[in-house]
């Protein structure tokens, strides 16, 4: 259920580095996941079709990478986007 | 078509708060406790019970209560004669490091050496949100069952303080204090486990100790 507030962060730092790097349309999120991210990526998935709407990632995915040398409490980063 | 590297902790907001409460706390000379556990593992009764505890000093503890939409537990603290604060979540199944911040803010931290913060019970949420405390203790009872360890490795991975409650009721369950204890530790061999019963009394001076001489 915390997927939604991930989610809201996923958002903000992707917006924030677009901004950044002058992308105005996204299509992909890759995130990496460590082996106790406890991140449910339908879950994440169905969060991220509601908030996107309206926003550049309207038409993007998120995809999860797993990473296991990823450890202590938080485990979930976002590694790349790609857009244009 | 570009792709970006950005490799950012997803929670970094949360994160740099978190360690901005830490370090707040720690410069007042005030340890903070991060309580966790599922619904009706005891926590609240276990601060209660522990709280009461004639070696405590009222006057050094404070604590943060945590609950969706009830000031009950706050009522509670305020009945034992602690000074307390109740955040509400409106329905979100966890603190954040903000959220506690806030609490820090508005309660009256004259004299307080001891922080806790009694979280919204949930066993998977509430583990992957630091709140800046410098200790985790994961509350579970025997009625629980035996397999909660391997089932939410990341509470009991990340605890200092594992507390066993309800032990009175033992003889009533399957539960196996020894299995659950080696769990624990194959997943962290550090964390210090504690048996006790917060409703009878049992086992409570070590946790009052706990909070008093961490």
């Amino acid at each position: 259920m915390h997927e939604g507030a991930v989610c809201r962060e996923i958002m903000d730092i992707v917006t924030d580095a677009a901004i950044e790097n002058e992308i105005q349309k996204i299509y992909e999120i890759v995130i990496s996941v460590g082996p106790y991210s406890c991140l449910h990526e339908g879950q994440l998935n169905f969060y991220f079709e509601v908030l996107r709407k309206g926003t550049c990632m309207e038409e993007a995915v998120i995809r999860l990478e797993q990473d296991d040398t990823l450890t202590g409490t938080s485990q979930m980063y976002v590694k790349t986007f790609r857009g244009e | 078509m570009k792709t970006i590297t950005v490799n950012k902790n997803v929670l970094s907001k949360n994160d740099e708060i978190a360690a901005r409460n830490k370090s707040s706390l720690s410069g007042r000379g005030i340890r903070m406790f991060n309580l966790l556990g599922s619904p009706g593992s005891g926590k609240t009764t276990l601060l209660e019970s522990a709280l009461a505890h004639e070696s405590v000093d009222k006057s050094k503890i404070a604590v943060i209560e945590g609950d969706l939409f009830t000031d009950f537990d706050a009522k509670r603290m305020d009945e034992i004669g602690i000074r307390t604060i109740q955040l509400n979540t409106e329905g979100a199944c966890h603190l954040e490091a903000d959220m506690v911040e806030r609490g820090i803010d508005e309660l009256d931290l004259e004299g307080i050496e001891t922080l806790i913060v009694d979280n919204i019970g949930n066993l998977v949420c509430t583990a992957s949100f630091s709140l800046g405390e410098h200790y985790r203790i994961a509350v579970t009872s025997v009625t629980e069952g035996n397999d909660k360890p391997l089932k939410y490795p990341k509470l009991f991975k990340t605890a200092d303080y594992v507390v066993i409650n309800k032990i009175d009721l033992l003889p009533f369950t399957n539960f196996d204090v020894d299995r659950f204890t080696a769990d624990v530790h194959s997943l962290n061999p550090n964390a210090k486990v504690f048996t006790c019963s917060a409703f009878k009394g049992e086992g409570m001076e070590a946790i009052a100790d706990l909070f008093m001489n961490h």
